[in-house]
């Protein structure tokens, strides 16, 4: 145990007597706590879950990593002290960010992390006292929610602290506080909600998705707000004084604040003290009163050891929903056997590994982010120069197009890998012929699911701004950004789908691949950009790179490149 | 009926009832179970064994009826009823990135045991199991087997009067099923009331003094092994087990399976 969640147990241990005096058993109270504190310190955080890992080692420290994420976004959030005429526009935004990341954060550890299901088969058949129980996991609650808290607003009372003095600083101390009780309070309405109109099974997939926007919204704070603040700076933005700011509690909170730094006797300071006072107070005694109870025997539905869930899945014997559309683009794309095999598989796995997705959405993430980025620092790019034949036209238009390819070699670079590697057996106990074609497949499926959509947008807009005059050349890029893929699949792509697990072992070409992933779109795309004018090699390429692509997709279906082992099976 | 002392029962149930929204998986179940006892309690998915187990342990508290476990209602005392109980749940769930020192040395804390004496005992069992290397590993990495031995050994090592256990041999290797049923004898012998939930026909057949089957919510038989043979002239608890509670006999079903391979190769 690191020497903050010592200090932390030793804080909320504090009133011991107290404890004992309405009949807690502090001794259960101090292991329940020490033990959840212990197992906080090896989870996997959402920072480490969408990263792919180098090493399969244990983790530790996890409390540290978090705290310094947590640290490094609260410094983020200074930004908003440069923005705006006031100091109500800048707590506004300054509480606005800081809501938003405390109830993403919040939201993926409610479950996982906070509410722990197992604690039903572990915890309650002891000698444990409901309400030390209880009382366990409300402390345990607090401590987590002081560490992200804690490092969060950080910096944002040091800044005050050196610039508006000490007085202004106890009350941002309070005001967050205050704030902090009221996002709790909108976590639990959150989930009540949700979890009434939606399956406890589907929850999860939910949540990994809110872990997914985090990082991506993390990645695009990054590298858009500096570039945005300078713009409002220059504006000067004001927020206070319009009627929709009301909707934001961060604008009441931030009026709350303006009211006890500097008392003004008008409506909207008042009003906004007013609100600060008793909303938290409020959502407070409504969680306790309402949500709690009900909310451990919702939660206790999402673990699916409980009978109703598994009368609830049970009618489902119908024709699997969501399939049509897959079957019919397979049947469309491949052949019978190996090939459609390997296309379902991938489609289906793709779209509901929840591995898959927390490794492969958030650079997809990334990735759009960066491209937006592009375009936003060309500033001389604007609609006209992109569709004219221009200079820099060009190179919008290609590095659009070869980035949005990055999408596809991303999904298949993690294509091979899987949690479940385990279940590759499949692959080896059924008399399969030819493992190229489920390959193919897997690649179809992957083009179909994540580069086409792209495409096909790229198209449209091509074709409604400047009508025929881009298209060969976006058809050439699209088409080189499939011989890309190709090439690539070639050269790193030896093992079947799913059958790998990622660890240390397969790193040692991770860099070899991640160079390639970079080298093989990017020569094809500097390729292109030097025909780019010249309209009849243009074509000649296009047949070309149709060509090679189709040969080269024809060569994968042998199978003759793959080192196909049932090493990591046997394990 | 069993009664080997002539005692108290230890456990008494008394029309138990549960429902899930509206479906009713317990319909009044009764029954007394006597120190000392091991009773094997079986049934098909879904006829009710893992609530009855739920209910007893206290992780469901809202069902109907009374159980008064050593003289004391559950409803009324859980701590203490859970004090003298000890449970080895189906479901291998722990707190996996523990370490079994760990892991064992916390359930020991809510036992309110002492300190030494949980390291004795969490050690010991598992140096019988074989696991003394594996004591500081975490446990994400252990097989199913492994993990079921550290679920044991949280279950009897604060040295509970009434032990239940549910499915308690999966996984396990065959010289650690034979040393736990071993010592669900040696434990019955020193007092000890066993209850046993398990699948496996042959081995509840071996171990258990009486045999409760339940069906549908409600207990459909209830002796010991010799008994049900007498009733049902059948020769093996699992004909016994199949003659009560399905409807079709075992060989039908399978000459059914059989017949769907008949049309095409």
């Amino acid at each position: 145990m690191n020497f903050i969640n010592r200090f932390l147990l030793g804080l909320v241990m504090l009133p011991k007597r107290l404890y004992e005096r309405v009949g807690i058993n502090t001794r259960h109270l101090q292991s329940i706590l020490a033990t959840k504190l212990m197992m906080d310190d090896r989870r996997p955080n959402t920072f480490h879950q969408t990263r792919v890992r180098r090493k399969e080692k244990a983790i530790t420290g996890a409390t540290l990593g978090t705290m310094f994420f947590s640290a490094l976004t609260g410094l983020l959030f200074l930004f908003s002290f440069t923005v705006g005429e006031n100091t109500v526009t800048q707590l506004t935004i300054y509480l606005s960010f800081f809501i938003f990341m405390l109830a993403t954060s919040l939201i993926s550890d409610f479950t996982s992390v906070l509410i722990d299901v197992r604690d039903n088969f572990i915890i309650l058949p002891k000698p444990v006292t409901d309400r030390t129980f209880v009382l366990s996991r409300l402390l345990h609650i607090f401590i987590h929610v002081t560490k992200i808290t804690l490092p969060l607003c950080l910096p944002g009372v040091i800044y005050l602290g050196i610039n508006a003095g000490l007085w202004a600083t106890v009350l941002f101390v309070i005001v967050i506080i205050l704030v902090t009780i009221f996002t709790i309070f909108l976590i639990n309405s959150v989930y009540i909600l949700v979890l009434k109109f939606i399956s406890p099974q589907k929850f999860h997939t939910i949540i990994s998705y809110v872990q997914i926007f985090m990082a991506i919204f993390m990645y695009a704070g990054y590298q858009l707000l500096p570039r945005l603040a300078k713009n409002i700076v220059l504006t000067g933005y004001d927020l206070s004084n319009k009627a929709w700011t009301w909707l934001l509690p961060s604008y009441w909170f931030a009026q709350g604040w303006q009211f006890f730094y500097s008392p003004e006797i008008n409506l909207p300071a008042m009003s906004g003290a007013l609100l600060t006072i008793v909303v938290p107070p409020v959502s407070l005694w409504i969680v306790l009163k309402y949500f709690a109870p009900s909310f451990n025997q919702r939660l206790s539905l999402i673990s699916g050891t409980s009978a109703e869930t598994i009368s609830s899945t049970k009618p489902r014997l119908q024709k699997p929903r969501g399939n049509s559309l897959s079957r019919y683009v397979s049947r469309l794309v491949t052949r019978k056997g190996e090939e459609r095999m390997g296309f379902l598989l991938t489609w289906n796995l793709t779209g509901r590994s929840r591995d898959f997705r927390l490794k492969v959405y958030p650079s997809m993430g990334y990735m759009l982010v960066y491209v937006i980025v592009l375009i936003h620092n060309s500033a001389n790019v604007n609609f006209e120069k992109v569709f004219t034949d221009t200079r820099s036209g060009r190179i919008a238009v290609i590095s659009v197009i070869y980035m949005c390819g990055f999408l596809l070699v991303m999904a298949i670079n993690q294509m091979q890998y899987s949690d479940r590697y385990k279940a590759a057996w499949i692959y080896f106990s059924t008399p399969i012929k030819s493992p190229g074609l489920l390959i193919t497949g897997s690649l179809k499926a992957a083009a179909i699911k994540f580069f086409m959509p792209l495409a096909f947008a790229i198209i449209m807009a091509a074709l409604i701004f400047s009508g025929m005059q881009l298209i060969p050349n976006i058809l050439l890029g699209l088409s080189n950004v499939l011989l890309g893929c190709l090439i690539l699949a070639l050269v790193t792509f030896k093992n079947l789908p799913f059958s790998i697990s990622q660890n240390a072992s397969q790193q040692a070409g991770g860099i070899f691949r991640g160079f390639l992933s970079l080298l093989i779109p990017g020569a094809l795309g500097l390729l292109h950009a030097m025909i780019y004018g010249i309209w009849l090699v243009v074509l000649i390429s296009l047949g070309l790179s149709l060509l090679a692509s189709w040969l080269l997709l024809d060569y994968l279906k042998t199978g003759n490149w793959l080192k196909v082992s049932n090493r990591d099976i046997e394990e | 009926m069993l009664n080997p002392n002539n005692t108290e029962p230890i456990i008494t149930i008394r029309n138990l009832e549960k429902n899930y929204g509206s479906k009713k998986v317990l319909k009044g179940i009764d029954l007394d179970i006597y120190p000392g006892e091991i009773i094997g309690y079986i049934g098909r998915n879904g006829a009710g064994k893992s609530t009855t187990v739920k209910i007893l342990c206290g992780l469901i508290s809202d069902y109907a009826g009374d159980i008064i476990v050593k003289g004391m209602n559950l409803k009324e005392h859980p701590v203490e009823v859970k004090k003298i109980t000890g449970y080895v749940p189906e479901l291998a769930e722990l707190y996996e990135v523990l370490t079994p020192a760990e892991f064992l040395g916390f359930i020991g804390e809510l036992y309110g045991m002492a300190e030494d004496v949980i390291t004795e005992r969490a050690w010991g069992i598992m140096r019988v199991f074989g696991m003394e290397e594996n004591m500081h590993q975490r446990m994400d990495s252990f097989s199913k087997g492994m993990r079921q031995k550290v679920l044991i050994a949280s279950g009897i090592m604060h040295n509970p009067e009434i032990i239940i256990l549910d499915e308690p041999l999966s996984g396990l290797d065959a010289n650690s099923v034979i040393i736990i049923k071993e010592l669900i004898s040696h434990l019955a012998r020193e007092g000890k009331t066993i209850f046993y939930c398990s699948h496996m026909m042959d081995i509840v057949e071996k171990v258990s003094d009486r045999i409760i089957l339940i069906d549908e919510g409600v207990v459909i038989a209830n002796g010991t092994f010799n008994e049900l043979q007498q009733q049902s002239g059948n020769i093996s608890l699992e004909n016994i087990f199949s003659q009560l509670t399905s409807s079709e006999s075992p060989s039908f079903s399978a000459g059914q399976l059989m017949s769907l391979f008949d049309a095409k190769p």
